[in-house]
């Protein structure tokens, strides 16, 4: 370095001056422009966004994927509020370096200082608006941790606005957000700036805000916009993960600027949760609060002090930093975290599309899921059919295997390829095959029609290949429905011959279109209208009826047969498993 | 504008004229001063009011309130069934039928046992893990297979809630708890 007595110190001892035109003094200038941006962004946000939960995601969701140019918008103002938090604590640590906190600009620096949590409180309370799973459950989340402290539910109470969460909790935090902090903020910027003008004047400096300091302020704002279009752009907008659903299971994380606290809070359980977690930032802010009162009189600091001041500052946002991304790696690591997240990037992805194609219902989008045929019927499948049906590899039940336990099979037949040519040869061939009906009360009760059984005798012969496809072909054709897509082409010739063959050989048990010869044996199911809509559903809601299985299907003797699900499931509910079922056994395309 | 007190003043300032003049501007300080406290605090009362209104909110308050969950015979024996509860709710100025909330449903002997999905450490909801123990994925709480606290920072056990069998189906008490507090407090 410069030795002392050199006429002109060297940088680090020269008083760093914010008040000539630089662009350290832009950091203020740059915020006025920003907050510009913001206020913009967010007026035309206001034009579609509907702050209610059954309409807020909805309308995110089509700012972000329908309006013109919505992208760019939410995006803008998403990027450039993460901006405004790092530029608000920049400037209170470049204040701090040039040593802008005695005297008169202790008090600018009060308002420097109270940039932050302004910035801070936007951007939580702009979180939640999308009401998504990210911003809903890192407020919830939050919440309940404020609740622990002093007095601590009256407070979660008025941020919720009630004992629970809910259309309030949005309706509160949207006026936060787009009416008193706003204001706020604005207020505080303005008022700093202009003290900060004053500052500089009672010392004589040269503080006129002309366009050396204006041209600089414009050039950083378009630097930190360029970054902000840049990240906007290559994420498509603002990221939006699934609507909330209060009741579903989100592994919540916070966003960047609160993810070293929630890993802090690791270390401390019980009664000293909060006060373990609040302490860290709070000694920093009591430190940044402090640092007018700890610097002195004097006018001028020496540069070593001025970095003593700023220190802990910066050894914070380092610590934050480091610990923020070891929490990060810590879910990266951990292989439950990252199923939750694939399933819950499953449901957004679901989300989008449905909203896309479909559009959002006016109960908003978690009715949307219960009429989404593909999404609800493949939960209702797990939930009240895998234990017995297979269907696809995606429909199983979402149990864990317990370890050492052999998994037990479906007892039902297999509903892959249920009801098509396919399937019914193969049950003319071996109907009692475990993916059939082997593992049913039904078992032994029907005869294959091509092998021989044990007891027959001399003037037993098998059915004809021909007639076989014939029969799958009547019954594959049963099955059809005039809105299939993609329709069913049935040889009509085949068919009739199979109608000929199934009148002749199946009704001595089974009933087609209500006629059977019944013996004792009166539980073979209807043929007539097998695999169609209709018979699916009535299979489903009863199947002890003579539309398909029979009034004997619910017996004692048939113990273990489906059961009947008309009470059980709801009438929605009803009609898309039928769907459902139908289209993924037929082959047939599901529209959302 | 042309009285003559007012053009007086203007014209010729005098020391009595001046004096009676600073004492009815100060008089009129004072008034404008209380009139403004004044309007300030009746409109501050209500709004006050209006603003802590949600601190009188105890939503149930844990009311008594029977919900159908599931059919008995849909239970397997100590196997964790998650059930969402769906009754109507009214919330703020929307009332409809929606999930209420899920429960952890287990038969156990002839009753079924039955366990709030929520943390009580900071809300989120619970999974079973193959073993039949619960475990929250926000912050590693984990609980074992009666719901006791097992390991992780909750404050207290999960929440057990009542059941009742009627006519086959089985019936939950549906209520909610305040979060992170040691004890159990319906809300």
């Amino acid at each position: 370095m410069a030795e002392p007595s050199s006429p002109s110190p060297s940088f680090l001892d020269r008083h760093l001056d914010p008040y000539a035109p630089s662009l350290l003094r832009a950091l203020s200038g740059t915020m006025a422009i920003l907050m510009g941006a913001m206020l913009v962004t967010g007026a035309l946000l206001m034009t579609t966004y509907v702050p209610s939960p059954q309409q807020a995601w909805g309308s995110v969701h089509y700012l972000s994927y329908k309006e013109p140019l919505g992208w760019l918008v939410r995006g803008v103002h998403h990027f450039t509020s993460h901006a405004m938090i790092l530029m608000s604590l920049l400037y209170v640590a470049v204040k701090l370096l040039a040593g802008d906190v005695t005297g008169r600009r202790k008090w600018t620096y009060f308002l420097t200082l109270a940039l932050v949590p302004a910035v801070l409180g936007l951007s939580v309370t702009g979180h939640l608006l999308p009401w998504d799973e990210l911003g809903y459950w890192a407020r919830r989340v939050e919440t309940n941790i404020v609740a622990m402290g002093p007095a601590g539910n009256a407070i979660a109470k008025l941020i919720q606005g009630g004992s629970d969460w809910g259309a309030r909790s949005l309706t509160r935090f949207y006026s936060l957000h787009v009416v008193l902090l706003p204001i706020l903020f604005a207020a505080l910027l303005y008022w700093e700036r202009r003290r900060t003008r004053e500052d500089a004047a009672i010392e004589g400096k040269a503080a006129s805000y002309g366009p050396e300091q204006a041209l600089r302020d414009l050039l950083v704002a378009s630097v930190v916009l360029a970054i902000v279009i840049a990240l906007t752009t290559t994420g498509h907008g603002a990221p939006l993960s699934g609507p909330a659903d209060p009741n579903g299971d989100y592994p919540a994380r916070p966003e960047w600027f609160f993810m070293s606290l929630y890993q802090l809070r690791k270390s401390f359980h019980g009664p000293m949760e909060f006060w373990g977690t609040s302490l860290a930032p709070a000694a920093l802010g009591a430190w940044l609060v402090a640092v007018p009162f700890v610097a002195g009189k004097s006018k001028t600091i020496a540069i070593g002090k001025r970095v003593a001041l700023l220190a802990p500052l910066l050894v914070g946002l380092v610590i934050a930093f480091v610990m923020g991304r070891s929490a990060s790696s810590v879910d990266a690591a951990d292989p439950a975290f990252q199923k939750a997240m694939a399933a819950a990037d499953e449901r957004r992805e679901t989300a989008v599309q449905i909203a896309n194609e479909r559009g959002i219902p006016p109960e908003g989008p978690l009715t949307m899921f219960r009429r989404d045929v593909r999404w609800r019927g493949r939960e209702v499948f797990r939930a009240s059919c895998a234990s017995c049906h297979s269907l696809g590899p995606d429909d199983a039940a979402q149990v864990e295997e317990k370890p050492g336990e052999k998994k037990k099979g479906p007892v039902a037949p297999a509903l892959a390829k249920w009801s098509t040519r396919e399937w019914i040869l193969r049950v003319l061939h071996e109907p009692d095959h475990a993916d059939l009906f082997g593992g049913t009360p039904y078992k032994g009760n029907m005869p294959s029609q091509d092998v021989k059984p044990a007891d027959a005798d001399e003037s037993w012969t098998p059915m004809a290949k021909p007639d076989m496809d014939a029969i799958a072909e009547l019954l594959f054709a049963e099955g059809r429905d005039p809105n299939d897509a993609p329709p069913a082409v049935v040889d009509e010739a085949k068919r009739k011959k199979g109608e000929e063959l199934v009148a002749k050989r199946c009704t001595i048990c089974h009933l087609y279109k209500g006629k059977g010869d019944d013996g004792s044996n009166d539980h073979a199911p209807e043929l007539a209208g097998f695999g169609s809509y209709g018979w699916v559903r009535a299979q489903i809601e009863n199947p002890a009826t003579k539309v398909t299985y029979r009034e004997k299907a619910l017996s004692d003797e048939l113990k273990g047969h489906m059961p009947a699900f008309a009470e059980e499931l709801s009438r929605e509910d009803l009609d898309i498993i039928t769907r459902y079922v139908r289209a993924r056994a037929r082959g047939l395309d599901l529209p959302r | 504008m042309s009285k003559p007190e007012t053009s007086n003043e203007a014209n010729a300032p005098q020391p009595s004229a001046t004096h009676a003049d600073a004492s009815r501007r100060n008089a009129l300080k004072m008034m404008t001063l209380a009139g403004g406290v004044g309007l300030c605090g009746a409109a501050a009362i209500p709004a006050a009011r209006f603003a802590l209104e949600p601190l009188l909110d105890d939503a149930g308050g844990g009311k008594q309130r029977w919900v159908r969950a599931v059919r008995l015979d849909r239970l397997k024996p100590d196997e964790p069934t998650r059930v969402a509860l769906i009754a109507e709710a009214r919330d703020a100025f929307i009332t409809e039928t929606k999930e209420l909330g899920s429960v952890w449903l287990v038969r156990r002997g002839a009753g079924v046992f039955c366990i709030s999905v929520v943390c009580p450490h900071l809300g989120c909801s619970v999974t079973a893990k193959a073993e039949g123990v619960f475990y929250c994925p926000c912050h590693d709480s984990s609980f074992t297979k009666d719901g006791k606290r097992d390991k992780g920072p909750s404050p207290r056990d999960l929440d057990t809630l009542d059941t009742k069998i009627e006519d086959g189906w089985v019936l939950v008490d549906f209520k909610k708890f305040r979060m992170a507090t040691a004890e159990k407090v319906a809300v």
